[in-house]
This record gives C-alpha cells, structure tokens and sequence, in this order.
C-alpha cells in the first residue's frame, strides 16, 4: 500500500469504470516448466467484461449469515482452509514485501572488491541451494540475478543487466560489470538450470533434500550451455587484456572464480552416459578452482545491498515470505570442494569390479558424513542405471548372475549362457533358462530398486527399507517355489545337513541373505538416526542380534553347499570343469560375511548386557508415557516386521524375559558385556586388516577402514563402560544419584553409540546459562544434580536482558525443561527472537522448546537442516533430538518452516517425544493467528489459525493446563476433516487421532473423533505407523 | 449443520471465478470456496487457485508505454496487468474493498493467468 501511495497512486487513480474495463485475454498463466508447482488451470477464452460488481450484494448476505456459520463448497475441506495464505498479514502475505527491486540499480558503479564479494556470496547461496534451501531464500534473493531473469530472457544478449532501453556507458565499472559479474551470473544461472534438471532426473525427494521450485522463473532454459562457456571465455579474455587496470590480487580473483564458473558449467551439462572412469579431468579442474576461489577470497568486499527478499513479492509462490539464508562462505568451499572430491568418486563405478564391490561402493559411499549431497547422489542413479540399460557395461543379468554367482555358488547349469540357445521343450535347460528368466525379470527389479534406495538419504532409506523388505519376503517365497521346481531339471540330490537331508535352494539362499541384511539395516539406522531411545536400547539391540544370528546360520548353511563336490550328472558331460576359483570366490566371501556378522553380533551382545544392566540399575532416563507402554511402544516399534514370514517376531512377554534375563545376576551381565566386546574387537580388529578384495572394497577402502575403526572404538567404548559400571557396582555407588549416563555419538561408529558413565559432581555446582550478552538464568546447585521439587524450589529465573526483577519461583513443570537445556548445554537461552526478528518470546518458563529453538538460531536463523539432528552447522556439542527438531520447526515461525525430514516426524520417531512435542506445541504456541507447521515432506506452510472456528464449539472445558492445551492445539487444526499428508502438524494430529480411534475401539466405541475425545480417550503417538499412505481419510 | 441451507445468494457464488480488490489496489482472481463470519473480523473468502494482479507503478507504467509494450487506444494505454500464481489464500474482509463475480455458467477457471487493464495515458 505504502507504495501505492508513494508513487502519487492510490487505488482511486483507478476509478471504478477501469476496474470494469478490465479485459481478459487468453495466455498460458504459465510457460515455463515449473516442476514442483500446482497445476494451473489453463486460460481458456472469455469474454470482455465478465465480471459483475457483487459488493453490496454480497456485503449484505454476509451480514445476515449468523456469527460462525460458514457457507462452503462441500468438497472443499476446511483442512484446506487451514493450509491457505492470508492476504494483507505480513507474516504469510509475501505480496506485502515492498518491491525493493524495483529501485536497484544494476549498472551502478562497484568497486572491483565488491564484485569479488558479490559473486562470493552468490556462490554461498548456490551452496546453500545444493545444501536443501529453497531458491526463493537464496540465488533470487540477488537483485543482479533478478535484473538478468525478471524480463524472461530466452536468448544470451537479452540476459543482460541493462533494461531493455538503457544507455551504454563505458567507463571501466561499467565494463566490469558487464565482462565479469554479468557472464558469471549468467553461469550460475546455467548451472542451476542443470542441477535442477539432473535431480528432476532420479529419485531424490522434493523439499526433502532439495527444493527444485523454480516459481516459474525461466533459468535460461533455452541457452546452449556452449554459449555460456564462450561467454565466461570472453570474459576470461577481457580480464587478460585490462593489463595493470587491477592489482594481481584482483585479477586472480576474477580469474579463478570465472575459471570455476566455466569448468562448473562444463560438468553440470556433462552427459552422465558419456562418462567413463578417466573422465574426472573436469572435477579435478574444478577442485582446483575451487582452491583459487579460497585463497583469493580475503579481497572480497561483501554488498548486503545486492541481496534482498522483496524480490519473493512477484515470485509465483505458494508460501509465505521466508527469510533469506546465510551460508557461511567457509562452508560453501568446504561443501564445494566435497562435492567435487565426490563427483569424481563415484566415477569409480564404471570400473566394475563385480556386484558385491558395487554393493559395497553403494553403502560405503553412503555412510559418508556428512552425507553427499542430494545432486551427487542424483548423478551415482544417472552414472548407475546409465550403464544398467542397454548398452551399459553392466546390465542386470549380468549384475545379478555375479552376484548371486559369488554368494550361492549355484550349480553351473543354471547361469550358463548357453541356455538361452536351446529350443527344444523337452531339454531341461530350455525349462532352467525359462525360470532363469523369470528370476531375473522379478528379482532384478528388486534389485535395482535397492541400489536406488541405498542413494536416498539416510532417514529415507531406514523407511524405504521397512516396506522392501515386504518385497523381498514375498520375493523369498516365489523362488523358494522356482528353486523347487528347478531341483527336477538340475537332478540335485539332497546333501546332509544339520537338520537332515536338504537341498541348495540357490535363488531363494540368496534373496534371503539380502532380506536378513535390510532387516539388520533397519535396525542399525535406527541407532543411527537416533529413533530408538536409551531405555529401548537392549531391546533393539536384541533384535539386531537375532537378525544377525539369523543370517549367520543362513550364511553357515549356505558355505556347506557351496563347499560341496559337485558330480552333477549333467556337468559331467560338459567339457569345461567346473571352476574352481569360482568356488574359492564364493567360499571367501562367506566366510568374509560369517566374520563380519560374527563380529555385530558380539558387539549387540555386549550392548545387551550392558543397557539391561543400567536399566536394572535405574540408570537410564526413561520419560514418562503417561499415555504409552512398553507393549505397544513394541508393537509399534515391530510393525515393519510383523507380516516377514523367517524370522518372525517375538510376542512382547517373551521378549521382555529374554532381554531382561532376569536369571542372571547383574555382576554376571556385565562380565558377559565385557567378553562379548573384547571378542567383538578381534573380529574388528581382524576385518579392518582384511585385504580390500577379500572384503570387496575395491572401491570404497578408505571408508571401509574408517568404518571399522570405528566399530572397534565402539567395542572399546563399551568396554570402558563396563568397567566404570562394575567397579561402581562393587563399590555399592551405581546409582541414579551418583552416576549420569549420557550416550556419545561422536566418536564411536554411529550404529553403536557407546554410553558414557560418570560420576556425578558432589560440590556447590553454579550454572549459568548465558545468551550471547546477557545472564539469562542463574541456578545454584547445593546438592549433586538431581532435579526434584525441593531442589528446584529454591531457584529463581531472571528474565533475560536486562531485566534483573525475579520472575518467579520455577514450579514443578519446567523441571523437565530444565534438564534437557542442561543436557543439551544450551549456551542460549535467550529467547527473545524466534526467526530471527525482535519478537519476544513470553520469559516466563522456559521450554525444550525454546532451548531447541535457540540452538537452532545460532545455526542459521531457524533455518532447521537436515535430519534427526544431524545438521551439519550444529556446534558440535549440541545434542538435538528428533523432538527438539519437531518443536523447533513448529516454532520457527514463518519465514524459516524448513524443518527437512525431521526423523521423529517420518519415521518411527520415539514415541512420547513425539506426545510431547504435541502437548508442548499447543502450550507454546502464542502467536494467536498463526500455527506456524514444519512439514515432514512436502511444502513448507503456514497454517492460518482460524479464530473462533465455526462448528467446534463443542470443546469440553479443558481440563488441567495440558489436556486444556491439547484441547486448544486440537481445536486450532481439528477443522481437519480430511488429510492432505504434507503437513507435519497433520501428522501429529494423525497420530493423537488414530490412536485416539484405536483406544476407542478397545472401548467398542465409534471412532469418530473431535478434539474432546482425543482429549478424553488418552494420547499415544505411533510415529512408525503414518507413512502417509493408508487411513488418511478414515477417521 | 448442512450449509447448503444458509444464504442461497452466497451459495450462489461458492465455486464462482471471483475478483476481489483489496485496501492495498491488489486485486485478486480465483475460485470462491468458503466464506463466513465470525466475530469481531467481519468475513474471510478463500479463494482458490489465486492469480495476484498489480496496476503497474508511476514508473513501472512509464517504462511500459515507452518500450511500446502498451496498445495506445484513444487516449488510453492498455497494458498487461502483472500477475502471479499464489493458490490458496484467505482475505480477510476488512481488506475488501469490492467483489465481482463472473457472469456465465460454468466457466471455472476461464479468467485467470492474464488481465489487461485499460488507464489514462497520464496517470
């Protein structure tokens, strides 16, 4: 409005008789390929003059519409409703940011030191666009990029930053511009235009890894990318000739950062099916820019000027205004140089080494921290499938002949190639190749589609992985049946074995050690990702265990008939022997597999007896599930298993007494933890120095190595545990009040994070949570950390700032809140500022919330980063659960909702975090309009928070401040009706419903559910079970 | 409550093309889906499938009339209005300074992704 009015236009500039001339012609909304946006509906013709002035008219019937009622499309949920902008509110109205492009001045004279720092800092947000940031929050935010893009430049010489009718100038800033910063933005452009189309290419997922919206802008889609290197060629050339214009510091800078764009430009448009092993001269070149860029950096002069969010007010975006990202630079080159040290890795791929190395390369490769970014892991499927179709170097029959080769040692007959040349019916090997085939059209999709999952991120792949290994199980049964069938035409006879005479099953041997594997996987991401918590630990650490004892009498059943001679009748008319270095290939691999496993099993083992011993022993901090048990937290935790026919799934009593094993005395489990770990170590030890072909990471040594130093720390680590626990144990001082456990993930393999014991401080102990200038809080502690009442009724908070007044005396509830800031070593409190603005935050309690919130504004203003915690510019020391990212997202207001994939959220996050972060959501929620949502996938919204929401007046009273704030938190989303599954709020929502459904089923009840019932009937959340799939329009 | 009992003139305009215009000159087309009223706030609209229109700026107009972008009619410049794609919005009523409806049956959809506006050379 404001600027409107400045302009000497106002709305009665345009008096009614205009408004009615508006004509309406007939124009595509929308050329331009805008992949992730709603489809438009096109602009068909209509007439002039359509519309009719129904102000009054419908003034009027509104007023007489009674307070609350709603006049609606019955289709049209009001879930959606909650899900829309709200115009003229600046917090959601992106409309309403004033159009400060408009007055930029492209050609204004910069220093050359300024050209350094703008293209530096256009290289930061390039980065932070790679890194999952939308490009609203970083390359648009660039007025120069906005001047060369706005007019919607299809060829090279309108992409300029001139406007159509400027006047040419000449001096040397002007030239600057024009031979530097321009053909580098043109560049950038470029290759954003590449990496866009190369993710859109492979499965990487939408907003969960990286945002591909364009909104509608044209990235010079219809410029050949040779053009672009001629121009960054000029460029080059121009910088050659200005002789001494700038200093040679200067001159570098422009150089490299050219050079970089121009080689950056080159292996963006590179064609992946082209590449061979010796093409990394373009990712070595670049590296080596990208070094240049490094050192020349410190001449850069930065001009925040350049940069601005106004430009998001005609970006055809369906979100609220959002903040503008800051990328450190010193992260942008790390990351950059990663990228290219990886780009060039996974060109290893085309030496094929055979399929379990490629398996290997996969995994290894994707256990990587921190973790390849989504466009490397995009180009690993292009490079990947590139030589699977045809005519590539490996194509699946082959790929999955050597592998199954190389784990079954199957009889000869069946992958001989000559089979496909044998056309009479009644020749057995016309029956094999038939069924040979079946196996390679069925489980060769399988197959493939496990080389695709490995290549998604780790949160997704744990997810993913829960529903193939149904695929797999399935896959088991069918070649179980071919295997049977194909016995009649091998003439196998049955071998002894353990359990009696047997046969080889040789397909289905071998879809069963790769189900056994991802159901381990499944298991070790979920230590990895942080889903199980302290007090689950044995028990899932049992699991593991069985999968993997599993697999070791699988693989021990599998080296005795791969060990076997072999007389087949049929071979013996062969005139080839049978080979025995296949035989021996077989033979090590198995055994490298049995060593393996024999050392995660040991290692489980430990972790058993240690974690069964601290919960004994009270010292493992259990939250309370007012609303949960053990038993259904087991049965949700198991879902994914419940329908895999080998191995099945224990009934929870059962459970309980094995891990427990109360049979054995404390003192005896921790003897047992201690062995298990030192045997553990050996395998370790002994699998680290293993030749890289024997454990076949040919191409992925070095982290297989790191891998296994880590694993042996692990072992190490809970060996030192153990010891601590015994001795303290010995000494009658294991106790809650005497010792903390806390679990460091830093320095042990991620799958098998070590527990850290010590004993606690019995001195005065003075905390001081501090914000960056002011005291925030000072507790003084007399008595060893302990957080009850009596302890906790003598503190008094001050508010932050400068405010010294007592606020009040800390009541029981923020005991909790306390303790996890505590844990998390929160340095700031403070938390004044949610996303990055003054507003105030309500200083009366402080709450995971707020805590989580903080730590996650020293990052990079709210703006959450990837997943369960991991985020790469988290300090270090900071420890941030899945629910802290959940409450965190929640609260991060508007202009930063990029809660990527948050682990809790998506998949089998603990279950009372998640409660909680349900309860804590609604208390903390002040802003009154706004539900600000994270989203688990799909697009970040804002959520409008209807006031006084027609139909649902029927709340209860609440009742006690929780359920009261439940009731409110339900009651701010329960317009919803039906689900559209991209907001994480609906989920939490979901999960506080369904069960809510299930209790009122137990009930024998309807399963009709307001936010009173769910109030009512008790809240438990089953993160695990809301893929987003099923149920969703059901309750 | 069925809500198709209330008011039949609104009812008439649910799912009709609707343009309003806000205190601010924007002026917003798409798809009536909801309205009501509730206290204190007057009414909300929601509109689907929204286009945002903006008249041009004192400057933004003269450089569109000078690089002939306009069609120069008896006095008056026709030009394309600037528009842009939001979706789903709510306006609150207190912003609404005029509703149109499209006249004709049936036509969902049929007037969006561009506008011309017809102005005063001068203005």
């Amino acid at each position: 409005m404001g600027e409107a009015e400045s302009n000497g236009v106002n709305h009665l500039a345009y008096p009614a008789e205009d408004l009615e001339r508006f004509t309406i012609k007939e124009k595509g909304p929308n050329s331009i390929p805008a992949p992730a946006t709603s489809p438009i509906i096109p602009a068909s013709q209509a007439t002039m003059d359509s519309f009719r002035d129904v102000t009054a008219e419908f003034f009027d019937a509104s007023e007489k519409l009674e307070i609350g009622q709603l006049i609606k499309d019955p289709y049209f949920t009001l879930l959606q409703a909650v899900g829309a902008l709200e115009i003229m509110d600046p917090k959601m109205d992106s409309g309403m940011l004033l159009a400060e492009y408009e007055s930029f001045d492209a050609l204004q004279p910069r220093l050359p030191e300024e050209v350094v720092g703008i293209m530096d800092q256009l290289l930061c947000h390039e980065m932070a666009w790679h890194a999952g940031s939308a490009l609203s929050q970083t390359l648009f935010t660039s007025l120069y990029i906005d001047r060369l893009l706005s007019s919607g430049p299809s060829t090279l010489a309108e992409a300029t930053f001139q406007g159509p009718h400027g006047k040419k100038t000449d001096t040397p800033e002007a030239q600057l511009l024009e031979n530097v910063l321009q053909p580098f933005c043109v560049g950038l452009i470029k290759c954003c235009c590449h990496v866009n189309h190369q993710i859109l290419t492979e499965q990487i997922y939408e907003e969960e890894d990286f945002v591909t919206q364009v909104y509608g802008v044209n990235l010079l889609e219809e410029v050949k990318s040779g053009e672009i290197v001629a121009l960054l060629e000029s460029a080059l050339s121009w910088l050659e000739g200005t002789g001494n214009l700038y200093s040679e510091e200067i001159r570098n800078a422009f150089k490299y950062r050219l050079l970089l764009r121009k080689s950056l430009v080159l292996v963006f448009s590179g064609e992946t099916k082209e590449w061979s092993p010796e093409t990394t001269d373009v990712w070595v070149t670049s590296l080596e820019h990208v070094k240049g860029v490094e050192e020349t950096s410190r001449v850069g002069r930065a001009v925040p000027a350049a940069f601005s969010i106004s430009v998001q007010r005609k970006l055809a975006s369906q979100v609220p205004p959002r903040a503008m990202v800051n990328y450190p630079f010193r992260d942008a080159i790390s990351d950059l140089m990663r990228f290219c040290a990886e780009g060039k890795d996974i060109l290893k791929i085309l030496d094929f080494e055979g399929s379990t190395n490629l398996v290997n390369y996969f995994l290894n490769f994707m256990t990587r921290q921190p973790s390849p970014s989504p466009y490397i892991r995009s180009l690993l499927q292009s490079v990947f499938f590139g030589q699977v179709e045809n005519p590539g170097k490996f194509p699946i029959k082959q790929l999955l002949y050597d592998d199954l080769k190389e784990l079954c040692y199957p009889a000869d007959i069946l992958l001989d190639p000559q089979n496909d040349l044998v056309e009479a019916p009644q020749d057995p090997r016309f029956e094999i190749n038939k069924r040979m085939n079946w196996f390679i059209e069925r489980a060769g999709k399988s197959f493939l589609e496990f080389f695709r999952n490995i290549c998604q991120n780790r949160s997704r792949l744990r997810r993913t992985l829960c529903h193939s290994i149904l695929d797999w199980d399935s896959l088991q049964v069918e070649a179980e049946e071919v295997d049977s069938e194909l016995r009649q035409f091998t003439n196998e006879e049955a071998t002894m074995t353990a359990n009696g005479p047997s046969f080889a099953f040789p397909l289905s041997s071998w879809v069963y050690h790769y189900k056994l594997r991802q159901m381990e996987w499944i298991m070790l991401l979920g230590f990895e990702l942080e889903v199980f918590q302290t007090h689950e630990f044995a028990g899932m650490y049992w699991y593991l265990q069985h999968y993997t004892r599993t697999r070791i009498s699988h693989i021990e059943r599998m080296l005795q008939f791969a060990n076997r001679p072999t007389p087949s009748p049929l071979l013996e008319r062969r005139k080839e022997p049978r080979s025995n270095q296949a035989q021996a290939k077989s033979l090590s691999l198995l055994n490298f597999y049995l060593l393996e496993a024999a050392g995660v099993q040991e290692l489980a083992g430990a972790m058993i007896s240690l974690f069964t011993a601290l919960s004994r022993l009270n010292l493992l901090k259990k939250p309370p599930q007012p609303f949960s048990s053990d038993a259904l937290r087991y049965e949700v935790r198991m879902k994914p298993f419940f329908t895999i026919g080998c191995p099945e799934v224990v009934p929870f009593e059962d459970f309980q007494s094995l891990v427990g094993d109360q049979e054995m005395e404390t003192p005896e489990l921790l003897e047992m933890a201690s062995e298990s770990a030192t045997d553990a170590k050996r395998n370790f030890d002994q699998l680290s120095k293993l030749d890289a072909r024997i454990a076949r990471v040919v191409l992925c040594e070095e982290r297989y190595r790191t891998s296994m130093r880590e694993m042996m720390r692990s072992c190490i680590g809970v060996g030192v545990a153990t010891a601590v626990l015994s001795k303290a144990l010995q000494e009658g001082k294991a106790s809650p009040e005497l010792l903390d456990v806390q679990i460091d993930r830093e320095r042990y393999h991620p799958s098998f994070p070590a527990p850290k014991i010590v004993v606690k401080k019995r001195q005065n102990l003075k905390l001081i949570f501090a914000s960056n200038t002011t005291i925030v809080a000072t507790v003084t502690i007399d008595q060893p950390l302990r957080f009850n009442q009596h302890v906790i009724d003598g503190w008094v908070f001050q508010t932050p700032g400068n405010d010294q007044r007592p606020l009040h005396q800390v009541p029981r509830s923020p005991v909790g809140n306390l303790r996890s800031g505590l844990q998390q070593h929160a340095h700031n409190l403070h938390v004044t500022t949610r996303n990055g603005d003054t507003e105030r935050a309500p200083p009366t309690t402080i709450k995971p919330l707020y805590i989580g919130a903080a730590l996650e504004q020293q990052l990079h203003n709210l703006s959450l980063a990837p997943r369960n915690g991991k985020a790469q510019h988290r300090p270090a020391t900071v420890h941030v659960g899945p629910a802290v990212d959940i409450l965190a997202g929640i609260q991060q207001g508007p202009n930063a909702l990029h809660l990527l994939g948050i682990d809790g959220g998506v998949d089998g996050g603990a279950s009372v975090h998640v409660l909680d972060a349900d309860v804590d959501a609604a208390l903390v929620e002040h802003h009154p309009h706004h539900l600000h949502i994270a989203l688990y996938s799909g697009q970040a919204r804002v959520r409008s928070r209807p006031q006084q929401s027609p139909g649902e007046t029927k709340l209860p009273a609440p009742d006690g401040e929780v359920q009261g704030c439940v009731a409110d938190y339900v009651r701010s989303c329960a317009l919803a009706q039906g689900v559209g599954d991209q907001i994480l709020h609906i989920h939490v929502l979901r999960l506080v419903r369904r069960e809510a459904c299930q209790e009122g089923r137990r009930r024998g009840q309807d399963c009709v559910v307001d936010g009173a019932e769910v109030v009512d009937s008790g809240l438990v959340c089953t993160a695990d079970q809301f893929p987003g799939e099923a149920g969703v329009q059901t309750f | 409550m069925a809500t198709d009992t209330l008011s039949p003139v609104l009812q008439e305009f649910i799912n009709k093309t609707m343009r309003i215009t806000t205190t601010d000159t924007r002026v917003f087309v798409g798809e009536l889906k909801c309205t009501d009223r509730v206290p204190a706030q007057d009414k909300n609209l929601i509109l689907s499938q929204t286009h945002e229109y903006r008249y041009p700026t004192g400057d933004g107009l003269r450089v569109e009339v000078e690089s002939g972008e306009g069609v120069v009619e008896e006095g008056k410049v026709k030009l394309t209005l600037k528009s842009r794609y939001i979706g789903l919005i709510v306006v609150p009523g207190e912003f609404i300074i005029k509703i149109e409806a499209e006249e004709g049956q049936g036509t969902v959809g049929s007037a969006r992704g561009s506008m011309t506006v017809s102005v005063d050379r001068e203005s």
